[in-house]
């Protein structure tokens, strides 16, 4: 069984400066962009982009995923100024995207979020879609609510800290544990459901 | 330890984000208990199969993000009014900067990259380089970098003043599947879709004629079709071509052989005889 230690964000940005010794950190990036250099921002966009993907893709599906990849941008660009270094700048990005998808989800409740890859069902007899255990976990977790989904995602995908974790949700520590544990029980029920075996 | 207090802390010790001492009585409780041992089991097959998921190269919306910022600026154009001595000081680092690239002589050079945006054949070439492969995906990203609305032939006629191209007769095996107006940072750009009998999809741009939509770094031909000089060019194993018509450039992509694009471009040209014409046939009959 493995117990694997809580990864740190700030280690991976420390190891990708000393790759790079020359590039700008994500704190001097942000401070540009607060300055509205249009460069930094661009490098910044670029820089983030990938993993900000990441997150609003498993939170709101692959087809408003773009749309919550640029929102969650325009809005880091509007409030850069006010990021007051009380987390990383890449957990604040995080909060800000998360915030939007889970702001739209809000807005629109009744749409199912379209897991990745899966196509809707063809009703004909004898068309069976045979999934692999991953298309089944995509299937999972576009039906768990997205609280629950924003938690799973930000540790499995992101693997983000407790701490980052609670700073990107706003919750408290001790929640993120709850729903992390919420989560993935859900998700094994669901799982199991779909005809996984575990 | 009981097992619905362990149950609680089953997530936080999986993730090591346990304390030292409760991690001991965590673990000493589910060496003897099979079902926390089970959870924790299910807990692992989840990370393993989270770790193995697809991570999918992110679209780039930059165009977008650009277009939905005030030119020049990021902060202090968000949701409230900026602070005064924000904004002065803002003002004065524009000015000094100004005055310093003035001084050095280099207003003309970086004068053409600061603060303008990039032009359109550079901000579109990421769309033509992910049309060849994917196009709808390629749509996708576009539709995301740009406000865009669908609109008809006739509408569009009526907004640009011109008849747009697909609007005629096509060749046969070709139909118009999506036409929409899309706003640029350059100008309005009318896209149609065409989607040909063997699956293939074909794009149409018509912009402003300032403003060559296709990449300008890329090898070229320039070919006579109908008497009208036209560039032809590759995109990843499909061919593009663009012309003018007066003021209006046409760029279209999508075929894969020589042939079939440029018996497009013919076809293109004889629906749309360009604007002097266009007013000459929409101009009100002279009164006798």
């Amino acid at each position: 069984m493995k117990n694997r230690p809580a990864e740190s964000i700030q280690f991976e940005e420390e190891r990708a400066a000393q790759a790079s010794p020359c590039a700008p950190s994500l704190d001097e990036l942000a401070r540009a962009c607060a300055h509205g250099d249009p460069s930094a921002q661009q490098r910044f966009y670029e820089t983030l982009r990938d993993d900000v993907y990441q997150v609003v893709l498993r939170i709101v599906g692959r087809n408003d995923a773009p749309d919550l990849l640029q929102q969650s941008f325009v809005q880091a660009f509007r409030s850069i100024d006010r990021f007051e270094n009380r987390s990383s700048v890449r957990t604040w990005l995080y909060r800000l995207a998360v915030n939007e998808c889970l702001q739209f989800l809000r807005r629109a409740k009744s749409k199912p979020v379209l897991p990745l890859d899966m196509e809707p069902m063809d009703p004909s007899p004898g068309h069976e879609l045979e999934l692999d255990d991953k298309e089944l976990l995509e299937q999972a977790l576009a039906k768990l609510e997205p609280g629950l989904r924003a938690a799973f995602v930000l540790r499995e995908v992101e693997r983000m800290t407790y701490a980052q974790i609670a700073a990107a949700l706003e919750i408290p520590e001790g929640t993120v544990a709850s729903r992390l544990n919420a989560a993935r029980r859900k998700l094994r029920a669901i799982l199991l459901d779909l005809g996984w075996e575990r | 330890m009981q097992c619905d207090e362990a149950a609680k802390l089953l997530s936080a010790h999986f993730d090591g984000e346990l304390p030292p001492p409760k991690r001991k009585e965590v673990q000493e409780h589910v060496a003897t208990c099979a079902h926390c041992r089970s959870e924790l089991a299910s807990f692992q097959r989840l990370s393993d199969l989270a770790a193995a998921l697809d991570r999918p190269a992110s679209p780039n919306v930059w165009a977008g993000i650009q277009a939905s910022l005030p030119a020049g600026a990021s902060a202090s154009s968000g949701r409230g009014p900026a602070a005064p001595g924000r904004r002065l000081r803002a003002t004065l680092v524009a000015v000094a900067a100004s005055l310093l690239l003035a001084a050095l002589g280099w207003w003309g050079v970086v004068g053409s990259g600061l603060g303008r945006p990039k032009p359109m054949s550079a901000q579109l070439a990421p769309y033509f380089a992910e049309f060849a492969t994917d196009p709808d995906r390629a749509q996708k990203s576009l539709s995301a970098a740009y406000t865009s609305r669908p609109i008809t032939f006739e509408r569009a006629e009526e907004t640009l003043k011109f008849r747009p191209a697909a609007s005629g007769a096509l060749p046969p095996g070709y139909a118009v599947q999506s036409v929409r107006l899309f706003d640029m940072p350059c100008c309005q750009c009318l896209q149609t879709i065409l989607r040909a009998a063997n699956g293939e999809t074909v794009c149409i741009f018509e912009h402003d004629g300032r403003h060559p939509l296709l990449p300008s770094d890329q090898p070229c031909i320039v070919a006579d079709c109908r008497g009208r000089p036209t560039t032809v060019t590759q995109l990843e194993g499909r061919l593009a071509a663009s012309w003018s018509n007066g003021d209006r450039a046409v760029t279209l992509a999508g075929p894969r052989r020589l042939e079939d694009l440029l018996e497009l471009v013919a076809a293109l040209e004889e629906n749309s005889p360009g604007e002097a014409e266009h007013r000459r046939r929409t101009a009100p009959p002279a009164s006798g």
